[in-house]
């Protein structure tokens, strides 16, 4: 999709909660082409409505199940996080595409990112 | 096969490996999420998206204003690297 995106004369930015040593992990590990930020406590997120506070019960399953301590990786220690999202915004900084889902196993089809951005370009 | 369903079989064949309590306690968490209303509060086409500057992989700081001045963005937001 980056390509894509570049070739649409678009940016592509990600943005998470995590310190900066897990950014390069995220980049490393799937080749990325474009900036990834940290959002330190999903402040960023929370203008766009997408901050939550994980639940005690899934913050049990994270860290006995999959000793996974968002303590060490997010920026502020804390246990929020982003409702995976994606927006495109325009110049004028209004946004012409807007989508998410609490259901983290669900994304929606690059292509459909794309499109929304070539209607946004035309 | 299209992302959704590359996505689905990889949650099937995760999943097939943990007890039924982790899966079930992962999956009320995502109700719970959605219970909660938060979609109805994530901004919504034809908002004006706040400004922001925050640093990058390397520490430099990356602003949307200078962004958005050579043209569209197309915004994402992950949990993590996990």
């Amino acid at each position: 999709m980056a390509a894509e995106v570049r070739a649409l004369g678009a940016s592509l930015v990600a943005v998470s909660p995590q310190r900066a040593e897990f950014l390069r992990q995220t980049i490393a590990r799937h080749k990325l082409s474009f900036d990834v930020l940290t959002d330190s406590g999903n402040e960023v997120a929370a203008g766009f409505g997408l901050k939550f506070t994980v639940s005690d019960g899934v913050k049990k399953v994270y860290q006995d199940v999959f000793k996974l301590d968002l303590e060490k990786f997010n920026a502020d220690g804390l246990w929020t996080l982003p409702m995976p999202a994606r927006f495109v915004i325009d110049r004028k900084g209004i946004v012409r595409y807007a989508e998410a889902d609490p259901d983290y196993t669900r994304r929606p089809e690059p292509a459909d990112t794309v499109a929304a951005l070539r209607a946004v370009v035309r | 096969m299209s992302l959704q369903e590359r996505l689905d079989a990889h949650k099937a064949k995760s999943g097939a490996g943990r007890p039924p309590e982790v899966r079930a306690a992962l999956q009320r968490g995502t109700d719970e999420l959605r219970a909660s209303g938060i979609l109805e509060r994530v901004l919504k086409v034809g908002a004006r998206a706040h400004e922001f500057a925050l640093p990058n992989q390397d520490g430099a700081t990356v602003r949307s204003a200078a962004l958005l001045e050579r043209g569209p963005l197309v915004l994402t937001f992950y949990r993590g690297h996990w």
